[in-house]
């Protein structure tokens, strides 16, 4: 039992700006069953421990052993570490969860004011001692409830509540000397999401200014809005390594599995390649060997390949592996540098860099259908299972575990784990969707025309496609009738092939005709009994060639904007251009494990990839003649990207919506789902509700909605899909240049990076060289630094008007107390029309640069922004 | 798209779908239509009234209730310019000019009590498939016909984008342009909040510089020469000819008093739209601010559903004079339509729940053999009795009035998909 530190006298005020239901007051031998001792905690962190699966609603219960203990910095969470399974992925935690902050901290005698804010119910102990206490979070589907006005902060310093948050000031009256505080916060429910919310203890000691109260050896801070945002920053990261640790931990049998299947499939591709590869072959460096292959096919020259620029390539290399520009920086730093290396060094640090990951994810939502729906499922919505994609390319999983996971569809269905694949709402054949998909994605089959009846455009028979989704669902399938075509009632023949009924019955069974029969090696399937793991089996195995062969191909197509077998995700309609380079590909990835990472390494290392791009007219001389190309094809910056890069240039904050329309959280999650707080592209997704209530709208998510869907992204994602619609269209530039440029990217406000660079300056020239390199990663040209001089140069001398720079402002929230449980009254119509006024009306500008040479420089930023060089991979 | 595409589809004859110049073989092979037209359509505006307008409290009148537990209409019916049909007290204006419309009483389809679901179903026509996605009657018309005039989209939403008016299969290029509000012009055309013509300029000035350099350097790629292709389109696209249709302040002031509030000046600005030739424009009734729900009656949403109604009414009985006076209305069909109707009962709070199984649309103009009611539903409107209208019906019907062939086919890849899913004009409205 840990040891009591005695109290003076507590004073229970609660000066709620929530009122709340008076919550009977927590007993006490549920107190004291609990804390820890001061003399156990740690003096620099909070102790955090989680229990799962509590009653709902109610502090009335006995707690065991926590299911998990971890530390953090101070009082102030968001976020809550996520729970894995034997194979590393996502599942749920059972709800509600008891979240218990614990520290200790010394302070002096005196009456101080407690800060608690929370979502759900809390309850506050100081030295075991209750002082205050937070209801509990009730459920809302209606939509009629009046909007809540959302509390201004104690102090206007403060970041203030977010909606779905209540803020409850406490006064406690301390001894000197240490004390512990305890904060037990419910997270989620039966029929609740487990948010957390922004969950944060603070202290203001004889009336001082409010600090989160952190441990005695750390400094305190003050919650402002900025302090705030850095806060979640960090703590994504500190999240994002502990979540990491936790997989790797609960994972580590199955590691050994895969490590053993590599094994195997070394052995296997090495004993194959024995056959075939000549001595001299496997001498040679891979990569050198790629262009060996390339330019043999094209009957070139290896010494005739044109290697792209310096600054070209840095900005090729950084697009295609962590899906944003280079910075300023880098650039100059890349370009100064004289190493003989430099490229291969660069190759390797950024193939390290963790947003790796973050450009991997949309890529996969799309061959994938990753198709989560934020309100009330719509057609083929399914689990957010990005959260999985995206930790899976963090890791660097090997590519046949990534399909063998996602085939076997466990884990968290709402809360990012590969069980939100197995969804696919108001579909009443989901398995024959997913079995669609993954054959397509991992094999290269066109099976969608097989959901209804045999086609002539494909070899593969409706009943084959059945079978498969049996396996999937692990037992017979009836086929629906919305699988079937009813016959054309003026008896014309159709033009497809009709061989099963509605209610014929498919049992789980691999049988393609048209496709390579697969042998599984011994002790691939773990479980024989279950046809799902049998499924996945077969399509990774080392014994199944297509697989490692359609990955390279994907991987090849992506870096280098054409493919070797085309179109990459339908094997059979397609032209094998050359087979020897997918050959080397696949002997490669298999060496490797399935590593997609050393796969982009070879092909970024090649004199191929580092080429200058080929026009569509040199491309196609090559393909028409069967041959490979000797360079890359010119690509657009995909949608992701471009968002992506226009934000790091700007070095703004995405700073939209949060991705949910129950941010209060009181909705269950099969019907309203919370994607965060979107950073990346990859993290958005489509605001439409076919509703057409203004209430419902996001107006800052929408703008960069706007922009995405033009240049190809897919707001929903019903089908799967590889090659986008990225052809030009006059609205591109037009939203681009009349949307989030003009309200956000090229606004110079206190906190872009534009307005730095403006006031850093030490003359005009510079600047002009700084905002090229920032925003199109090159030095400008002669006539453009001209331009560019002549328009700065006017009032550069005195553009600064406050030396100092002290008067900058900190970003404010948008922050709007709609919600779905409000959203049907007209306050809550009101509100979001403002909001959508606000959005449009855009950043406001510094007031630390004189306002004409500012407008000169944004005009400036913006044409830079707007150039066609922006949106194009040099 | 090709840059020899871009140029046509500003130059001229070939003006077709958004951003398309691909559709003319489909004009051309279109199939001798199934009834003589006796439509002269080639424009509509799609008026949409979001959340389930209830059909025996607008156009399809029945006994008044009594109190919260008598099933009925809410408002007394009045008697129209067309002998033996009544409307709803508040849509009085619209009476008058029922000669020139056709009441469709019998719509009905079997979607589960969602409004998305529902939605979608009105907007395109079919219940969603598992493996396509299908298009928006808006996004059809704009493939089929492409716009009507040089340099204008050919379909125009003034509402909130959504999956249910986009196009499907058919692409990104048969899409829509939107806006959320009528003085500010669509999303992305208009010229941002505040930005001087001084300034406006000397952007344009920067960028087309480094535009030009950009693409004489790239002058044998043809990605790079598409997209700035494309953004001179766009330019003109944002130019005054295309924006002026959002100046309604150019409008007679006593025109726009006509039409009345925000829903009126938007179905004005349709009105300009399709002057300007715009082949498509669907208006969103979304001012959810007069009653909370919008048409989505439950509850108190009930109280203030005649302040919309009669908004409904003077922008719809404006807009039908007002093409008239422009000899217009023959060349515009004008189509008043909702995801469902609502049962006679009134909730625990006084509103009204969802009905799909039988509810109302209305078209006016077009064309069409007007001054009639089509369909009856029983004694409070539950059910149908005679004449039922499918929404493939009700689809087929837009489509034939424009001239497009409802059955035929359209492709999504290799897939056949027929325009619309076996749905027959209302042979009534065209003899």
């Amino acid at each position: 039992m840990p040891q009591r530190f005695s109290f003076c006298a507590f004073l229970l005020v609660s000066m709620s700006h929530w009122v709340a239901a008076q919550e009977p007051s927590p007993t006490a031998p549920i107190a004291t069953q609990l804390g820890i001792a001061a003399s156990e905690l740690p003096e620099d962190r909070v102790v955090v421990r989680l229990y799962e699966g509590l009653p709902d609603r109610t502090w009335d219960f006995t707690l065991s052993q926590p299911t998990l203990e971890f530390d953090i910095p101070a009082m102030a969470i968001s976020q809550l570490p996520k729970k894995y399974n034997q194979r590393g992925v996502i599942e749920d935690r059972p709800l509600p969860v008891l979240a218990q902050l614990h520290v200790k901290r010394t302070l002096p005698a005196g009456k101080h004011s407690i800060l608690l804010r929370s979502k759900n119910a809390t309850r506050l102990w100081i030295d075991d001692v209750a002082v205050g206490t937070q209801p509990f979070l009730t459920t809302n589907g209606d939509g009629h409830e009046q909007v809540p006005t959302l509390p201004d902060p104690p102090s206007s310093r403060l970041v203030p509540i977010t909606q779905g948050h209540r803020e409850n000031i406490f006064q406690a009256e301390l001894n000197e000397g240490v004390h512990v505080f305890r904060l037990d916060a419910m997270v989620g429910g039966k029929t609740l999401r487990p948010e957390i919310g922004d969950l944060c203890l603070a202290i203001s000691i004889d009336d001082s200014e409010f600090v989160v109260l952190t441990p005695e050896a750390s400094e305190t801070w003050v919650p402002t809005t900025q302090r705030w945002k850095e806060f979640h920053t960090d703590e994504t990261q500190r999240m994002q390594r502990l979540n990491q640790l936790l997989r790797f931990e609960a994972s580590e049998s199955e590691l050994q599995y895969w490590n053993q299947r590599h094994t195997q499939a070394r052995e296997f591709i090495l004993a194959k390649s024995q056959e075939g590869h000549k001595e001299s072959e496997q001498a040679i460096a891979p990569n050198l060997l790629i262009d060996q292959i390339c330019t043999a096919s094209s009957g070139r020259d290896i010494n005739s390949i044109v290697e792209t620029d310096d600054s070209s390539f840095l900005r090729r290399l950084t697009l295609d592996t962590i899906g944003i520009v280079p910075s300023r920086e880098e650039v100059e730093t890349f370009t100064a540098d004289t190493s003989p290396d430099k490229r291969e060094k660069a190759i390797d640090r950024l193939l390290s860099d963790d947003r790796w990951a973050d450009h991997w994810v949309g890529y996969w939502q799309d061959v994938l259908a990753e198709n989560p729906g934020i309100v009330k499922p719509e057609q083929n919505n399914t689990g957010p299972f990005r959260w999985w994609i995206h930790e899976s390319f963090l890791d660097n999983k090997p590519f046949d575990r990534f399909a063998t996971e996602l085939t076997l569809m466990e884990g968290s269905k709402f809360f990012g784990g590969p069980g939100g694949f197995a969804m696919a709402s108001q579909n009443d054949a989901p398995m024959a969707a997913k079995a669609q998909i993954l054959t397509k994605a991992f094999l290269g089959l066109e099976m969608s025309c097989a959901r209804c009846h045999d086609s002539p455009n494909s070899p593969y028979k409706q009943e084959e496609l059945f079978s498969l989704a049996a396996m999937l669902k692990r037992d017979t399938l009836a086929l629906p009738v919305s699988s079937t075509v009813p016959l054309n009632p003026d008896g014309r023949q159709p033009l497809i092939t009709i061989s099963l009924k509605a209610g014929d019955k498919l049992a789980p069974d691999w049988h393609l005709a048209s496709f390579p029969r697969v042998d599984l090696p011994e002790g691939i399937v773990r479980n024989d009994q279950d046809s799902r793991e049998r499924f996945a089996a077969i399509v990774t195995s080392p014994s199944n060639q297509r697989f490692a062969r359609v990955i390279m191909n994907r991987l090849w197509h992506r870096y280098l904007g054409w493919a070797i077998v085309d179109p990459v995700d339908n094997w059979e309609a397609s032209e094998t251009r050359d087979p020897k380079l997918l050959d080397l590909l696949e002997r490669e990835f298999v060496l490797s494990g399935y590593d997609l990472k050393r796969a982009a390494k070879l092909i970024f290392n090649s004199q191929i990839y580092q080429a200058s791009p080929l026009s569509q007219k040199e491309l196609s001389a090559c393909f028409n003649a069967k041959q490979l190309a000797y360079g890359p094809a010119r690509r657009r910056l995909t949608a992701e990207q471009m968002i992506d890069s226009l934000f790091a240039v700007a070095g703004k904050p995405m700073d939209v919506e949060p991705m949910s329309l129950d941010p209060e959280g009181r909705r269950p999650p099969e019907q309203f789902l919370h994607l965060g707080f979107p950073t990346r592209a990859w993290q958005l997704a489509s605001t439409s509700t076919d509703r057409d209530r203004p209430a419902l709208m996001l107006p800052a998510v929408q703008q960069v909605c706007d922009l995405m869907v033009s240049l190809g992204w897919r707001d929903s994602r019903p089908a799967p899909l590889t090659v986008r619609d990225e052809s030009a269209s006059p609205l591109q530039s037009l939203i681009l240049g009349n949307g989030l440029t003009a309200t956000k990217l090229a606004r110079l406000s206190d906190d872009s990076r534009f307005t730095q660079l403006a006031r850093n300056a030490k003359s005009v020239t510079s600047l002009v060289d700084q905002l090229f390199l920032t925003v199109l990663g090159r030095y400008p040209i002669n006539s453009e630094r001209v331009d560019f001089t002549k328009l700065l140069e006017p009032g550069f001398e005195s553009r600064k008007l406050a030396p100092n720079g002290s008067e900058l402002t900190e970003r404010s929230y948008k922050r709007n107390a709609v919600s779905w449980a409000n959203h049907l009254v007209p306050e809550a119509t009101r509100i979001k029309l403002l909001l959508e006024q606000e959005v449009l009306r855009g950043d406001a500008p510094t007031k630390l640069l004189e306002t004409d040479w500012r407008e000169r420089m944004e005009d400036a930023t913006w044409a830079l922004i707007n150039s066609p060089e922006f949106m194009f991979v040099p | 798209m090709k840059r020899r595409e871009c140029l046509k589809w500003m130059g001229g004859a070939a003006a077709l779908g958004w951003f398309d110049a691909t559709s003319v073989s489909n004009v051309q092979a279109r199939s001798a239509p199934l009834l003589p037209r006796a439509g002269s359509a080639d424009s509509c505006i799609f008026l949409w009234l979001g959340g389930g307008a209830c059909h025996i409290d607008t156009f399809d009148p029945k006994r008044v209730s009594k109190g919260k537990k008598d099933p009925g209409s809410y408002y007394p019916a009045v008697d129209t310019a067309v002998p033996g049909v009544q409307l709803c007290e508040h849509l009085s204006r619209t009476a008058k000019l029922l000669d020139r419309c056709a009441v469709v009483r019998t719509l009905n389809h079997n979607v589960v009590d969602e409004h998305a679901a529902a939605t979608n179903r009105v907007h395109t026509g079919r219940p969603p498939a598992d493996s396509t996605v299908y298009p928006s009657i808006g996004s059809i018309v704009s493939h089929q016909l492409g716009a009507v005039g040089d340099g204008v989209p050919a379909y125009v939403v003034a509402g909130y984008p959504s999956a249910s008016r986009g196009p499907g299969f058919l692409g990104a290029k048969h899409s829509y342009v939107y806006l959320t509000d009528t003085e500010l012009g669509p999303a992305g055309l208009r010229r941002p909040t505040g930005l001087s013509d001084h300034r406006f300029d000397r952007r344009n000035e920067l960028v087309s510089k480094l535009r030009q350099g950009y693409s004489e350097k790239h002058i044998e790629d043809e990605r790079i020469q598409d997209y700035v292709a494309a953004s001179d389109v766009g330019a003109k696209l944002a130019g005054p000819k295309f924006m002026n249709v959002f100046q309604l302040s150019s409008e007679p002031d006593s025109l726009r008093q006509e039409y009345g509030g925000e829903f009126g000046q938007r179905c004005l600005m349709a009105r300009r739209l399709v002057e300007s030739g715009v082949r498509f424009v669907e208006v969103s009734f979304n001012l959810n601010f007069i009653n909370g729900t919008g048409w989505d009656t439950h509850n108190e949403g009930q109280l203030q559903q005649h302040v919309m109604i009669d908004q409904l009414d003077q922008a719809l009985s404006a807009l039908i004079r007002d093409l008239e006076s422009r000899k217009r209305l023959d060349r515009t069909l004008v189509v008043v339509a909702t995801e469902f109707g609502r049962p006679p009962e009134f909730d625990g709070g006084g509103g009204r729940g969802h009905q799909g199984k039988a509810f109302s649309g209305l078209l006016a103009g077009g064309g069409l053999k007007l001054g009639q009611a089509i369909g009856a539903t029983d004694e409070l409107g539950r059910k149908i009795e005679s004449r039922p209208v499918s929404i493939p019906d009700f689809h087929a019907t837009i489509h034939h009035a424009l001239g497009i062939n409802p059955s035929e086919e359209l492709y999504d890849g290799d897939r056949p998909v027929p325009i619309t899913d076996r749905g027959q004009p209302i042979a009534e409205l065209f003899s």
